[in-house]
């Protein structure tokens, strides 16, 4: 019995330093100074930090709780293929614990691609049925709470419903209030920037991104930090071509953090945003320097097909189209078209629910 | 005479502050930037630090020959540059060594430490903003642990010396990060015509050979189709210096100018030999300077932080070697015995059965009796278990903390380079820092598992040891009470402790020196499963790593980093192309090792243009051997261009010649402060010497742009041309496609040639007429420091004169 304790202990180490070296050095390093973003995540990290408490072990839910983290980040970082196998290890490790935590984390990946994909009925099926695995007598810790609904608005977002969305980004904002859950609070108000630029009222959007950017300065959370400046420099683009040089300064600012550090969306994010930056700039022009632009779409188009979001991949191969008109690089623009046609097929399909 | 009414009319010009003796003749000095601190290297080649009172604050003597010195911009640090091609940083307090580099394979012949001047910033320029997250997140890294004296265990003097030691490192290092603010960067030049350029002096960033220039003529648009261009042999750098903008590199060199085309080489016989003066254009620093900063910060930081790593593993190594021998000593003796007993058992056996039927063979009673004793055996437990406890500390408080925060600045640097529209060009690799950052994990990763098998040794030796304790007193049938204090055994453990770990050192190779090709790790089944599943999941993609040991997994990171780090100084020095030249005089004798040549050079911004923006650049020069005339000349050109690395149209280039009195010969000169000039000299007759300073902005230069080609004749000939203008046979080849040229540019190119004497500044005449080499003149203190060859020194305020402290005084 102490054996296999002994060797969960170590298995949960390595994973341990796989997420020091993989995620925790960038992603979490807020954690460092202790913001809790969620309780195994910090429970990891302190382990690996603090070297003496090597000599206790692990109850297995936190182990299950470190790899499932993992497995999540995975699919946020890497792919779902990758998360899929990180899913697998851990079920076939830990058979008798937390089934319930592995099939919920299955869900989890699985609304992402489709709210990815534009499959709005997946999504909101995934999102059942995690409510649905939540809802146990066990009793629902607030995170997996405030997951779910934050999934749920972000579902509603996508399917256009921007009003729902909004007031159960506002529910999510008061939850977060109440129970102090700093990061959550952030996030909720980035989500309400979000859904104000979505439903393209840039203005009204623009209070909630700057609350988010100065919550966040203010707990030191780098990478939220850097996601609320993206979000602005979106907010201000939006706002019109002559906006679009400040928009390019705040992206400019975060582009560091945000390429090595953040997470696969945002990075996509931002090269599109560059690329529009660029695009909307009245003084630029694309024969004078071609590559500010080429090369910001290539990559975000790279990083969304990784991710399968056919909705902006539309948008970035549209613009990539544009711009190799402009040059006169006829092949290559044939070759953009065609994918752009191919993306929005391919949504549209997803969105009327044909396979 | 009238000389002397004059020099008593200025005799009070400047205050004079110190006249002194010095104990050995000097034979360079630098005044500090910052303080009033003036550094020298004496003709013994000492290196001494002296105040602005003279007090000696410190001395040391390099065993390599010093030939060059600077100071950093901010005057904590001293860059000297050796014989032998190094240059090291002493720090300003105690004159102790920071940093050492060897970039140089030959003497280095000058130094010059710029910092980046904040320019009247555009709004793109502030959107660049780097920030170091480290101090943040991490503590201050710990310093490298001491190393252990003799005696590994209670070493209550390494203790004590301890005090000491770590004090001067640590002052070191904040010394060396003091001036981090500000991108800084150390120019040096060699004998042999490289020049190298080091953020803060430690990082690396471009190196020029100045002979493998492309030196083009191609200004003229006629002349593109002639394609000339040029080489310049055997260079010799004398000086050089950055613009405050960091977008040209100024260099003052001797050399041979030939042309590169074989047959144009042929019909020249002779080539020009002579003193140049290069402009390089380094536009991609300057451009890039926020990102080089960053990258320069990061970069010095994980060198420091590797450095750590090593010693650390070296202490680690010490301390188990020398514990585990005196092991082996000890145990040495039994085997011995137990031959001396005619039996044919290894110790590991006679143990063994002890532990099993608890009955000891004469031998190993004899041995734990009589040869160990129960002190001894107290003893070396108490040994082994120190320097197991030991290890544990340095990974726990030097190891692994460092390793995570080199992993973080990896991460970080990771985190730059994959912005690749703004740092490709300074040659920062996404892949080989990937190839670092995946390293660094491994360390990491090695290091928690060293120190879990450290933690087990430390039990593991424990048990035995209490083992052996109680069976010594069951042999010896002490049944007292304190037998039972001792904990309990598990004899299983004994047991596997003896067949694994008694005669095989299970620790040795995972401290290993890198040169053991021979070790490799055995690693359970289990783990080896893991790595694989964790390479499923993106985890390291090679999953043998752990057969390593942990000094092999630190040098393969230290290659890596290596590897990364030195990609940026060869992207970069490719990018860095020659941009002017100017032929500023001929030189009769090749050799000049044994000539000094009195040179400045001055480059800043101007201040009453700032508003174009332009660079202003002084270059001063002297020439020494008296050709003809019986007056001396000094050339002075200076050189105005816009400052966004402007095309050479924007640039233009005035010179003037100054000719020395009758009677009157200049011994130094060095430019002061913008656009003065101080001269120190002697009359001919070497009676009387002398300082003086003047401007030299409102001279009557001459506007030299355009009409100048740079193998024709030397700057002075050119401003002298007037007067008489010839070319000389040997020039008459090169010139005359040039000569078109000349005769449409002569129209306005007068004479410029300004004779001066004592009255066109002030001057003062200095009590000692013997002056010698090197004048040491502090522009931002307004010091100058004479010194003369009867072993005084002279330090004069050339600020104030002395009739107004006199005033003052009264």
């Amino acid at each position: 019995m102490i054996h296999t304790h002994i060797h969960i202990h170590r298995y949960v180490r390595m994973y341990v330093f796989m997420y020091v070296h993989r995620i925790c050095m960038c992603v979490c390093t807020y954690i460092c100074l202790c913001v809790c973003v969620c309780v195994s995540l910090s429970l990891s990290l302190s382990l690996c930090l603090s070297t003496d408490s090597c000599r206790f072990f692990l109850p297995d839910k936190v182990c299950t709780c470190i790899i499932m983290n993992t497995s999540q980040t995975d699919a946020i970082f890497l792919r779902c293929t990758e998360a899929c196998t990180a899913l697998d290890i851990a079920a076939r490790k830990f058979p008798s614990v937390g089934k319930s935590r592995v099939r919920a984390a299955r869900l989890q990946i699985v609304h992402e691609r489709a709210l990815h994909q534009g499959d709005i009925k997946t999504a909101h099926a995934a999102c059942d049925m995690l409510s649905g695995l939540f809802s146990t007598v066990e009793g629902v810790d607030i995170e997996s709470k405030f997951d779910l609904g934050h999934r749920r608005a972000r579902t509603l977002v996508r399917a256009g419903q921007f009003a729902e969305a909004a007031s159960m980004a506002h529910s999510l904002f008061n939850m977060c209030c109440k129970y102090k859950m700093q990061l959550e609070n952030i996030k909720s108000l980035l989500l309400l920037a979000e859904i104000h630029k979505k439903a393209r009222s840039f203005v009204s959007g623009l209070p909630y991104a700057l609350a988010a950017l100065t919550l966040s300065k203010s707990l030191n959370m780098d990478l939220v930090h850097a996601a609320a400046m993206v979000t602005l420099a979106e907010l201000w683009l939006g706002l019109g071509p002559s906006h679009a040089e400040q928009a390019l300064g705040i992206l400019q600012q975060c582009m560091p953090l945000v390429l090595g550090h953040g997470e696969r969306e945002l990075r996509a994010r931002i090269y599109i945003a560059v690329a529009q930056c660029h695009l909307s700039n009245p003084s630029y022009s694309v024969n004078a320097n071609p590559q500010a632009v080429c090369e910001p779409l290539q990559e975000a188009a790279e990083e969304f097909e990784s991710l399968e979001d056919n909705e902006q991949l539309c948008e970035v191969f549209h613009l990539q189209a544009l711009v190799f008109n402009a040059l006169g690089a006829t092949e290559e623009r044939d070759h953009a078209a065609t994918l752009f046609q191919k993306f929005t097929l391919l949504l549209k399909n997803f969105q009327t629910g044909k396979p | 005479m009238q000389h002397d009414g004059e020099a008593e009319a200025r005799g009070r010009n400047f205050t004079l502050h110190l006249d002194k003796a010095l104990p050995c003749p000097i034979d360079k000095a630098v005044w500090n930037p910052e303080k009033d601190l003036l550094a020298m290297v004496t003709k013994d080649q000492q290196l001494i630090m002296h105040r602005f009172n003279w007090q000696r604050l410190w001395a040391v003597s390099p065993e390599v020959r010093v030939t060059s010195l600077c100071w950093r911009p901010d005057g904590k640090a001293l860059a000297v540059g050796h014989e032998d091609g190094t240059i090291s940083l002493h720090d300003v307090e105690n004159g102790n060594i920071i940093r050492q580099t060897v970039t140089h394979h030959c003497p280095v012949e000058c130094l010059a430490w710029v910092e980046e001047k904040e320019m009247a910033q555009t709004a793109a320029d502030d959107l660049f903003v780097y920030e170091d997250r480290t101090p943040r997140f991490f503590p201050p890294p710990p310093k490298s642990p001491a190393m252990p004296g003799a005696a590994p265990a209670f070493d209550i003097s390494g203790a004590v010396g301890s005090m000491e030691d770590p004090n001067s490192p640590m002052d070191a290092k904040t010394a060396l990060k003091a001036s981090h603010q500000q991108i800084n960067i150390l120019c040096s030049g060699d004998r042999n015509g490289t020049i190298c350029l080091n953020i803060f002096g430690v990082f690396l960033i471009g190196r020029v050979d100045v002979s493998e220039l492309d030196i083009s003529t191609c200004k003229h648009e006629k002349d593109a189709t002639k394609d000339s261009s040029y080489r310049l042999h055997d260079p010799f750098i004398l000086k050089v210096s950055l613009s405050e903008n960091l977008h040209h590199l100024s260099v003052l060199c001797t050399g041979k100018l030939v042309s590169s085309h074989f047959e144009e080489r042929k019909t020249n016989q002779e080539a020009a030999y002579g003193v140049f003066s290069l402009k390089i254009n380094t536009a991609l620093i300057g451009c890039r300077s926020k990102e080089l900063h960053q990258v320069a910060l990061q970069v010095s930081s994980i060198e420091e932080l590797l450095e750590v790593l090593q010693v650390s593993m070296n202490v680690m190594q010490k301390v188990w070697s020398d514990a585990h021998t005196s092991f082996r000593e000890k145990f040495k003796g039994l085997s011995q015995l137990l031959r001396e007993h005619g039996s044919h058992a290894n110790p590991q056996e006679e143990c063994l059965s002890l532990l099993s039927c608890g009955l000891a063979s004469s031998g190993l009673h004899q041995f734990l009796a009589v040869s160990l004793g129960e002190g001894g055996l107290k003893r070396l437990s108490k040994t082994m278990d120190a320097a197991l406890r030991e290890l544990h500390v340095v990974i726990a408080e030097h190891l692994q903390p460092v390793a995570e925060i080199l992993a973080f600045r990896v991460g970080e640097l990771r985190g730059i380079s994959r912005w690749k529209a703004r740092l490709r060009s300074i040659g920062l690799d996404e892949k080989l820092v990937d190839q670092a950052m995946e390293n660094s994990g491994m360390v990491l990763i090695q290091i928690e598992r060293l120190l879990r098998v450290i933690a087990d040794k430390v039990a593991q030796y424990r048990m035995f040891f209490i083992w052996l304790t109680k069976t010594l007193r069951q042999l010896n049938n002490e049944n007292s009470p304190s037998n039972d204090q001792l904990p309990a055994i598990n004899s299983e453990a004994v047991a596997i402790f003896l067949k694994t770990q008694f005669e095989h050192d299970i620790l040795g190779p995972h401290l290993a020196s890198v040169t053991n090709d021979t070790v490799w790790i055995d690693m359970n089944l289990g783990d080896k499963e893991t790595l694989e599943e964790l390479a499923l999941m993106g985890g390291f993609v090679n999953s043998e790593f752990l057969h390593n040991s942990l000094n092999q997994q630190i040098s393969q990171l230290f290659l890596s980093c290596q590897h990364a780090f030195s990609m940026p100084s060869k992207v970069v020095s490719q990018q860095l192309h020659f941009e002017d030249i100017l032929f500023l005089r001929h030189l009769h004798q090749p050799n000049v090792l044994n000539l000094y040549v009195p040179v400045s050079l001055a480059c800043y911004e101007d201040k009453e243009k700032l508003v174009s923006g332009e660079v202003c650049r002084y270059v001063c020069f002297q020439i020494p051997e008296k050709t003809s005339e019986e007056c001396m000349f000094i050339v002075i050109t200076r050189e105005y261009w816009k400052k966004p690395s402007a095309p050479t149209e924007n640039t233009y280039r005035e010179a003037i010649a100054l000719s020395i009195g009758a009677g009157l010969s200049c011994i130094d000169l060095s430019l002061y402060k913008e656009k003065q000039l101080v001269l120190l000299g002697q009359t001919v007759s070497c009676a009387q010497a002398w300082l003086m300073i003047m401007p030299i902005d409102k001279l009557p230069y001459k506007n030299i742009t355009g009409v100048f080609p740079f193998d024709g004749p030397d700057l002075l000939n050119v401003c002298l041309s007037e007067v008489r203008y010839l070319i000389a046979p040997s020039w008459r080849a090169i010139s005359m496609m040039f000569l078109s040229d000349y005769f449409f540019g002569m129209g306005d190119l007068q004479g410029a040639v300004f004779s001066i004497s004592l009255n066109d500044g002030r001057a003062r005449i200095l009590p000692y007429a013997d002056v010698v080499p090197p004048l040491a003149v502090s522009a931002s203190r307004g010091l100058a420091c004479v010194f003369g060859a009867q072993r005084r020194v002279l330090l004069y305020d050339l600020e104030e004169d002395e009739d107004v402290e006199d005033t003052e005084m009264d």
